[in-house]
């Protein structure tokens, strides 16, 4: 358990779309619509989407941008990812290969190592605590949510940014697909699709602004609050997938949980579905948030964008679900 | 000494210096240099052709040379130490700043004759469950990526492990092999001296890719103490800052590399004038070196003209993610006996006046407090406070 409460303020979830073309559901968003062309030049695009996230995010979080602002000390990121900078990767590397070693790409090459997103979302927000890039497979984002909520909770920062997640250059894409990940069948799939829905890669950026309760008090004016009631080992309680404060009540117990799967997905425009799967575990963390975050969350990408109630996808990769973060609203503050 | 303070039980090291901690403290005593043409990958046309690489074989980890690296320096710590890999109750963390481009480019170069399931050695997290596997870790993994300072990382986050009651013990790995990508982007970036790199030196003209990792076993110093395992020294704070500057050159005036030190100092309830020594980044590139003497002049104030200074990358090459791993080891290693190698071909240093660069010949320092710091692309930050272990 966490020390002392952590407050999650603001969150963006940015979900993939239906696409006709691809065997995989990939996030069909443009940056540029959101930073403009001038902060997105030369980025991976998950550097992009991390900064669209974070802004989005703050924005619910009531953040504003402070200009000439001095770097803030005690204000921090980690970025939660499998594969990272893919896209930028692949470009240099394939230069390499194709052209060798000595003509390669001297402005790719920063942006290609995994630690870019942070780097990036550091920059742009002057951010002067700690700046981490972690992975654990289909555990990265929950391990980045961990991460940034115990420096909260233990102190050490007033203010963290998690943004977790993968963008991924169709060439990984492809590879995952004619991997065998999961696919049994072509995505997307008929309106005549019964559960249980085939499996299809997806891709997913989320990301949470986390803050002790003085912080978030300061920031959020009266709205309900988000409590990360923080996780516990994993072999002491089955899966949590999430909590309302409701849930909690009704039950009767602090701690309530339910194993119930969360709805499948409605990406095609007639219907039909799929059980989304991504490589970093975002839409599993995606969809425990959605479930309490209401107003405090961005939806982009949702088939009914800027949703009033949050709609889930139901996650699952080779590993079983996630340790038991629970989410927890408390009234207004 | 801080309640939560952390142990190191064991350590092991693998560099172009040879297999074994003893073959890395004796070869940075000597000051030798084994620094040669780059063998493992085609360099032509490169202006920089030189590299310290490990030589002879390496136990096959998939197919994973940084795997195969880091298994030879974690083998080396778990001799010596008490571990129960296989309890689930020790954590394993890699940091790494290549992994994954090899598997990444003989896929583009050859797809057809890729295992279909390839892109799963490419995740970031493959390296660590690669290592986890070739060991019988099964206790929680990690892999993580803050470039140059990963080494580093890796001993703060799994400090933060233990802290937490995630495990009892931690196998902190710091592992980069010398890699045609990494090699090729330093090189496009001409970050790299034609020759043998002198950091500190009024004409260094970049880094030398070296290649190699090491290995910090972690415990609580309470559970140590209390099983009677014997402890090389202690980590007493780790500070971990971000520049916020640029994405590949540090902050010149050395401020976000202080806020490092400083949080690890204040972690350690060290004061400036109790640091013994330093084991710095200092990787020779021009910019570097200059930011982290600004950085440790800002922090030590009146102790850092007479504060011994010294970086291994003249002997080891600077091996990415696992620079801060060895650096740790080479920082308890000082503390131990006494003895600060000197920084090998370093003739004219830029800093005399301003920090005690040791050159020439190792210097005694006895010191109970020493630092050791690291740096990486992003802006990333790290800086370790060790103690000894009397």
């Amino acid at each position: 358990m966490l020390d002392s409460a952590v407050f999650i303020t603001g969150g963006c979830v940015i979900l993939p779309r239906a696409n006709a073309e691809r065997t995989w559901a990939s996030i069909d968003m443009d940056p540029e619509s959101v930073l403009g062309p001038e902060r997105c030049r030369r980025l991976d695009p998950l550097s992009q989407l991390a900064l669209v996230a974070i802004e989005r995010a703050r924005e619910r979080a009531e953040l504003k941008r402070e200009r000439g602002r001095a770097v803030a000390q005690d204000e921090g990121i980690v970025v939660g990812s499998a594969l990272a900078a893919t896209v930028t990767t692949v470009r240099y590397a394939r230069r390499l290969v194709s052209v060798g070693p000595a003509t390669t790409n001297p402005i790719d090459f920063p942006d290609s190592i995994d630690g870019a997103p942070a780097a990036h979302v550091a920059l742009d927000l002057g951010l002067g605590g700690v700046s981490l890039t972690l992975s654990d497979g289909n555990r990265s984002a929950v391990r980045a949510l961990i991460h940034a909520a115990r420096l909260v909770a233990w102190n050490r920062v007033k203010r963290m940014y998690v943004v977790v997640g993968d963008r991924c250059d169709p060439f990984f894409a492809e590879a995952i697909v004619r991997g065998g990940l999961l696919l049994k069948r072509d995505y997307p799939v008929s309106v005549q699709e019964q559960p249980p829905y085939p499996r299809c890669w997806a891709e997913c950026v989320l990301s949470l602004v986390l803050a002790g309760r003085s912080t978030a008090q300061r920031f959020t004016s009266g709205a309900d609050a988000i409590e990360l009631l923080g996780h516990l080992p994993e072999s002491d309680l089955p899966p949590i997938v999430a909590a309302s404060a409701a849930d909690l009540a009704r039950d009767g117990a602090a701690l309530s949980w339910t194993a119930e799967p969360l709805a499948t997905a409605r990406l095609t425009p007639t219907g039909g579905g799929a059980t989304l799967v991504d490589p970093s575990g975002a839409l599993d963390l995606a969809a425990a948030w959605l479930k309490v975050a209401g107003a405090k969350s961005c939806v982009i990408g949702a088939t009914e964008p800027e949703v009033a109630t949050p709609f889930a996808v139901h996650a699952r990769c080779g590993r079983d679900p996630y340790p038991n973060l629970r989410f927890v609203r408390r009234p207004g503050q | 000494m801080p309640a939560d303070a952390i142990a190191v039980t064991a350590v092991g090291a693998i560099t172009a210096l040879g297999t074994g901690v003893d073959a890395l403290w004796a070869g940075l005593l000597e000051g030798r240099r084994p620094f040669g043409p780059v063998r493992g990958f085609d360099v032509e046309g490169c202006r920089v052709q030189l590299a310290a690489e490990v030589r002879g074989e390496l136990p096959d980890a998939d197919g994973d040379r940084s795997a195969g690296l880091a298994v030879v320096a974690a083998v080396e710590a778990l001799q010596r130490a008490s571990v129960d890999v296989t309890s689930g109750r020790v954590g394993l963390i890699v940091g790494s700043a290549g992994a994954g481009t090899k598997v990444l480019e003989a896929a583009l170069c050859d797809p057809l004759r890729q295992p279909r399931d390839w892109w799963r050695r490419y995740q970031k997290c493959g390296l660590a469950q690669t290592v986890a596997a070739a060991l019988g870790v099964t206790g929680p993994t990690m892999a993580i990526n803050t470039a140059c300072s990963s080494g580093s990382v890796a001993i703060g986050l799994g400090r933060d492990w233990l802290r937490a009651g995630d495990c009892d013990q931690v196998l902190a790995i710091g592992t980069d092999e010398l890699g045609r990508f990494t090699f090729t982007g330093f090189h496009a970036l001409r970050a790299m001296d034609p020759e043998p790199c002198r950091p500190f030196d009024r004409q260094r003209r970049g880094l030398t890719m070296g290649e190699g990792a090491g290995c910090l076993i972690l415990e609580r110093a309470v559970d140590a103490q209390r099983r009677q395992q014997g402890i090389l020294g202690y980590v007493l704070g780790v500070g971990m800052t971000c520049d916020a500057h640029h994405l590949t050159a540090p902050d010149p005036r050395g401020h976000g590399a202080a806020r490092a030190l400083k949080e690890a100092l204040e972690q350690a309830d060290v004061g400036p004038e109790s640091v013994g020594f330093v084991n710095a980044h200092g990787t020779g590139t021009p910019l570097n070196d200059a930011a982290e003497v600004a950085s440790l002049e800002l922090v030590l104030e009146g102790r850092a003209p007479s504060c011994p200074v010294h970086s291994i990358k003249a002997s080891t090459g600077h091996c990415m993610g696992a620079a801060g791993a060895l650096e740790a080891i080479v920082t308890l290693k000082s503390l131990e006996t006494g003895i600060v190698p000197a920084t090998a071909g370093l003739l004219d240093c830029e800093f005399d006046a301003r920090v005690r660069c040791v050159k020439g010949r190792p210097m005694h320092v006895e010191a109970r407090y020493a630092v050791s710091t690291n740096f990486g692309f992003g802006g990333n930050d790290a800086a370790v406070v060790f103690s000894h272990a009397r």
